[in-house]
């Protein structure tokens, strides 16, 4: 990574936060809208409290984990969300024109998919921290192994998280049609990324689909690590597979750039939307 | 220096044929263009819209990939040193796009400076500068949006000038722009040039502007070159080209229509006639400056209720331009 490309990634990451962030009003919607989400996800599962449903999902999870497994579930989701969202907003610079002005720096592209994908990072550090605390609030017994591996847990959701984030970045760069990846990537992940539902219980053809979206392992790891107390070996198999997924992400993520800017100079569809 | 030679782009479009059903169709949107931008001088691009403006720019401002001829930058390779010949060149577009609007204009300098490495340092100074040379000092720390149209668009500049280019690419930069911002404008286009020895094209609807401030002129038709010369020559050709009279005569007798036809066939001018509430209203457009002749002529042999010489246009000589150049190479 050169010195150019870290200058981007910086210059990206500042804009992005000082575009999105613009008024106090923001600050104050990041404080309500993780506690909603919060309530939303203990209430969405009140109704099911005793049903055949809670006793199905209780045989994997175990019946006293329910909420603290949909509670664990929603962190690593919001967390993929927001970069998901960030990828989203990048979407926008194609209709303001500014895409085209990028394109014509010798910037490093993925200097610029990295920092836009950054600037989330706050957004969603953000969010991990009130969820935290709010689990540490309705669950005293947390489960935790040693301080190093809440550590472990942020890495594997910040790193699987940002390589998802630019991956969505760089097929916007293919296509204006941006409807589409949400289709295609946003709603699998949360239905068979395991975030609601105990990836073990899905059939086969939905862990294939499941299997393949980062969030699954993350969301894993995550709750092996505050419920379940695991030490590093426990994790050691969802680690592999998130690393694993991670170069592929990248891997694609640069292929994806490069044809894509070329598509878009053969095209010049860069300046459509 | 800037050197174009035999510059094409293609477009590939998809037609509806049917539900569902379309075909791909090619357009060609620069069939041949030769191009030449010497340091310190400021070339027009003139055309109609969709002659191939903005291709052009954005070919030679590496945002399109040509799909043939060649081009070199100051000895750089188009296709092959694309991302060298970017740190040498800029685009300025007209309109209110292309800059953050939630940023302040500093934010925005300091955002694609950035992106263009240059040190904080000489960025820092050359924010300053530029904020001063467009006149946004006082309000350069306040968000884009608050600005006016003009003020966005010395921004702008300000902008494209970042990375203190060699050859800058202002896309019909006064578009919507009023006279007093407009003048300043192009005053500044001018400077920039002279001063700083940039090397700019400018593409323009307004042959006042290419008169004004154009060293050299080029103008195109559907993507190919119907004429180049110093803007005088341009000038002169657009008068040449389209006189236009609009007379309304009380009647039209047999005898002057002989002679009126007679007199335009021999001029290779045409005419238009449309006749109600017992008046005639006549077209006449013609290369030439006839408008004494056609006054003595009319007025022998009937009564001018009305008569205006229109301005010429330059759409009319482009278009006229491309008819010439249309015929000579069916006939060549």
């Amino acid at each position: 990574m050169n010195k150019h490309m870290l200058k981007s990634i910086k210059a990206e990451a500042i804009k992005q936060h000082k575009s999105v962030y613009h008024s106090s009003l923001m600050y104050f919607s990041m404080l309500i809208w993780p506690v909603l989400h919060l309530f939303s996800s203990y209430y969405s599962y009140k109704p099911f409290e005793g049903s055949a449903a809670s006793e199905l999902v209780a045989k994997w999870v175990g019946e006293d984990m329910i909420f603290a497994f949909i509670l664990f579930g929603y962190i690593s989701f919001i967390f993929f969300k927001c970069f998901v969202q960030s990828a989203w907003r990048f979407s926008f610079e194609r209709i303001s024109g500014t895409l085209e002005l990028i394109y014509l720096t010798p910037a490093s592209r993925l200097g610029v998919m990295l920092g836009n994908a950054l600037a989330s990072l706050f957004e969603s550090a953000w969010m991990f921290t009130v969820f935290c605390v709010g689990a540490i609030v309705l669950f005293t017994d947390l489960n935790i192994s040693s301080i190093f591996m809440p550590i472990v847990a942020v890495f594997s959701l910040v790193i699987p998280s940002i390589c998802w984030g630019i991956f969505m970045n760089s097929l916007f760069m293919f296509s204006r049609d941006t409807g589409i990846f949400f289709t295609l990537f946003q709603t699998p992940m949360e239905l068979f990324g395991g975030a609601k539902i105990p990836f073990p219980a899905f059939p086969i053809w939905a862990k294939l689909i499941g299997g393949f979206f980062p969030l699954t392992w993350s969301a894993s790891i995550v709750r092996k690590i505050f419920m379940h107390g695991a030490i590093f070996a426990d994790i050691k198999a969802e680690l592999i597979l998130l690393t694993l997924i991670c170069i592929g992400l990248f891997l694609l993520t640069l292929l994806l750039l490069r044809r894509g800017e070329s598509y878009a100079r053969k095209t010049g569809n860069m300046a459509l939307f | 220096m800037l050197i174009a030679k035999g510059l094409k782009k293609n477009y590939i479009s998809k037609e509806k044929t049917g539900f569902l059903k379309s075909r791909l169709k090619t357009v060609e949107a620069i069939k041949s263009l030769d191009l030449t931008i010497r340091p310190g001088k400021i070339v027009g691009l003139l055309g109609l819209n969709g002659a191939g403006k903005t291709t052009t720019i954005k070919m030679l401002s590496t945002l399109l990939e040509p799909d043939g001829g060649s081009c070199s930058i100051d000895g750089l390779d188009l296709t092959r040193d694309a991302f060298k010949i970017k740190h040498i060149v800029n685009m300025i577009a007209g309109g209110e796009r292309m800059v953050y609007w939630r940023l302040t204009a500093r934010e925005n300098l300091e955002y694609f400076g950035k992106l263009y490495n240059i040190p904080n340092n000489e960025l820092n100074k050359r924010i300053d500068n530029l904020i001063e040379f467009v006149g946004l000092n006082e309000r350069a720390n306040e968000a884009v949006e608050k600005y006016s149209k003009g003020m966005k668009q010395r921004l702008q500049i300000a902008r494209g000038l970042i990375n203190d280019p060699k050859y800058l690419f202002m896309d019909e930069p006064t578009l919507g722009l009023d006279a007093p911002i407009a003048r300043d404008l192009r005053k500044f286009t001018k400077s920039l040039a002279n001063k700083e020895g940039k090397g700019i094209l400018l593409t323009s609807h307004y042959i006042n502007e290419i008169e004004e401030l154009c060293d050299y002129v080029y103008i195109i038709n559907q993507g190919q070159k119907v004429m180049e010369g110093s803007p005088k020559e341009i000038a002169s050709i657009v008068a040449n080209c389209t006189n236009k009279y609009h007379i309304k005569i009380n009647s039209f007798p047999d005898k002057l229509k002989v002679q009126l036809e007679t007199y335009l066939s021999a001029i290779q001018s045409d005419y238009q006639l449309d006749g109600a509430d017992g008046s005639f209203e006549i077209c006449v457009s013609t290369h030439k400056d006839i408008q004494s002749e056609l006054i003595a002529m009319l007025s022998q042999q009937t009564k001018i209720i009305s008569f205006a010489a229109m301005e010429p246009k330059l759409e009319d000589a482009i278009i006229t331009l491309s008819e010439v150049r249309a015929y000579e190479q069916a006939h060549a």
